[in-house]
């Protein structure tokens, strides 16, 4: 009972002198390193997710630029035919709508249109669907005596996402003032 | 007890001055080498990807300024000029002259840069070129905004008028840009009037023919210059200024000799497709009725009615009938990635981009290992050319 005492005095100094040695020259024990190793890769991880990101974001900057120019494409081809700009008006044209002006209208806007919709479908943007409406439709006289309509052209599509990401709906809206003359 | 406090006494010893076991230093060195390497791969891939990510924002931004800069210059093509073809102008022509060479000028004019492929082939070969008059002003000119006339024309209320007379040092800045005395250069007075020069002097320009306005000019109105400026695909550093095609834009400015400038970086192809209205006589006897002319008989307007520019010769159609323009650029990267694609990479495609009529395939010197190895940017546009109408 005594030694066993004693023993346990002794074994406690034994710890205490130890440490006291081993503060000045303590090296990483493995579980250390492993537990820093591993926040590490989580943050380097993180770093090459910001470049797939940025790449992805580049990819979503190009086809807002295409959107962009299909949707200004309708707009001109509205303004060459100005003269029967109200034809244009609910034009709604996706990979299941095909709402386009009938040629016996009008064979400009009916031939824009289908023309518009193949040029949509053909950019491969997920649910990819355009509209366009007028304000006033038909074109009729505004307050300032000016016979004219504000023409919007609308494009809607999904923007590229990798798997198991919800694709956000993305838009391009452009409005312009068109007068038949 | 006396001798177990001893050997804990050189236990202590024995702990202190203890040294790595070699088991130690090899699993130690085997983990700071995967750590090593793997920081590395990082690195690398990161350096990897932002070259990528740059190059693939540079052809993007590229393709997107040159779309800009062609759509703006065909929607103000022409400019007033009066209605071609047929009308004897000198030094302006330049790339816009058609038939006997500066006899006529054109104020759009479509050029194939290959017009070897016959009319029956399905596949163009080569980039397209476009010229067209378009108006030049001065917007750096101090705290005067472009030419302006400095007094009204005509003045004291007279019914026409052959000189005009311009602010401070704009006549000088206008033969600068090539407006020879003589050579047949146009100005638009404000975008209304367009009237040849004959002579220019002092700060005083003499009109080829006198001009009857309905309304006086007053001072202040811009004076621009026509000029005919020609869009082309260029290759190689001495026109591109680097090893990458690029889009050139050329000045055909009176009497001096043409000016070209490299544009925009990258932009391997440009094809135009154009609209006509009155152009085939065959179609409501050639009269313009605000409809495309209706190509292929069928009734609809489709994309088929779209002349690609190989029919544009002189004598052939006007093109002055132009109505619509179907612009496709496309551009690539200037210089090869080192992995890290988008998946559009070596081997990925199996076919070039057929661009309106254009196969790359059927160009000289193609290499298909070559085509694949470059990320493009493909844009289209259509351009409605409202200063022809």
């Amino acid at each position: 009972m005594v030694r066993k005492v004693h023993m346990s005095i002794n074994t406690r100094l034994l710890r205490m002198t130890t440490r006291a040695s081993r503060s000045g020259h303590e090296g990483f024990t493995l579980i250390e390193s492993m537990v820093a190793i591993v926040i590490l890769t989580i943050g380097l991880l993180a770093l090459t997710g910001m470049q797939s990101f940025s790449l992805r974001k580049n990819v979503d900057a190009n086809d807002q630029t295409r959107v962009t120019n299909l949707a200004a494409d309708m707009l001109e081809r509205i303004q060459f035919n100005r003269r029967k700009a109200a034809n244009y008006h609910n034009i709604n044209v996706s990979s299941g709508a095909t709402t386009c002006p009938t040629a016996a209208t009008d064979v400009m806007a009916n031939g824009d249109c289908t023309q518009w919709r193949i040029l949509l479908l053909n950019s491969n943007l997920q649910n990819i669907a355009g509209t366009v409406t007028l304000n006033p439709a038909p074109p009729a006289m505004d307050p300032l005596g000016l016979n004219r309509s504000t023409v919007t052209v609308q494009v809607t599509w999904n923007e590229a996402v990798s798997a198991g990401v919800t694709a956000t709906t993305k838009t391009v809206r452009l409005d312009t003032v068109i007068a038949p003359e | 007890m006396e001798r177990c406090t001893v050997d804990s006494v050189q236990d202590i010893r024995v702990l202190r001055e203890r040294g790595f076991t070699l088991v130690e230093m090899m699993i130690s060195i085997v983990i700071s080498t995967v750590i090593v390497a793997a920081g590395y791969t990082i690195l690398t891939t990161t350096h990897k990807a932002t070259i990528s990510n740059e190059r693939a924002v540079g052809t993007q931004q590229n393709v997107r300024v040159a779309m800009e800069l062609i759509a703006r210059d065909i929607k103000q093509a022409g400019f007033g000029l009066p209605e071609a073809p047929n009308l004897p102008v000198g030094g302006t022509a330049g790339n816009c002259a058609t038939g006997a060479a500066g006899t006529t000028i054109t104020a759009i004019r479509p050029v194939d840069n290959n017009s070897a492929i016959p009319l029956t082939a399905v596949n163009d070969t080569g980039a397209d070129t476009i010229s067209f008059v378009v108006p030049r002003t001065n917007p750096t000119n101090g705290a005067i905004s472009g030419w302006m006339l400095a007094s009204a024309a005509p003045s004291g209320g007279a019914g026409s008028f052959t000189t005009i007379t311009l602010t401070t040092t704009a006549v000088t800045e206008m033969q600068n840009e090539g407006m020879q005395n003589g050579s047949g250069a146009y100005i638009s007075l404000g975008g209304v009037v367009t009237v040849p020069v004959t002579s220019s002097t002092g700060a005083t320009i003499t009109l080829g023919s006198p001009t009857y306005a309905p309304v006086t000019f007053p001072a202040g109105t811009q004076v621009f210059l026509l000029q005919c400026v020609t869009y082309q695909v260029a290759s190689g550093a001495a026109n591109c200024g680097s090893a990458g095609p690029c889009l050139t834009r050329t000045v055909d400015s009176g009497t001096a000799p043409a000016v070209t400038t490299p544009l925009v970086d990258g932009v391997e192809d440009l094809q135009l497709a154009y609209g006509c209205d009155g152009c085939n006589t065959t179609i409501n006897a050639g009269v313009p009725d605000r409809v495309i002319d209706d190509f292929n008989g069928n009734n609809t307007f489709d994309v088929a009615d779209f002349q690609t520019n190989r029919v544009w010769t002189f004598g052939t159609f006007d093109p002055a009938t132009i109505r619509l323009v179907q612009i496709n650029l496309v551009a690539r990267q200037t210089a090869i990635d080192q992995g890290t694609g988008e998946g559009i990479q070596s081997g990925a495609l199996s076919a070039p981009l057929q661009i309106s009529d254009h196969l790359p395939s059927n160009d000289a010197g193609y290499a298909a290992a070559t085509y694949q190895s470059f990320r493009r940017r493909l844009l289209t546009r259509t351009v409605d050319t409202r200063n022809l109408q």
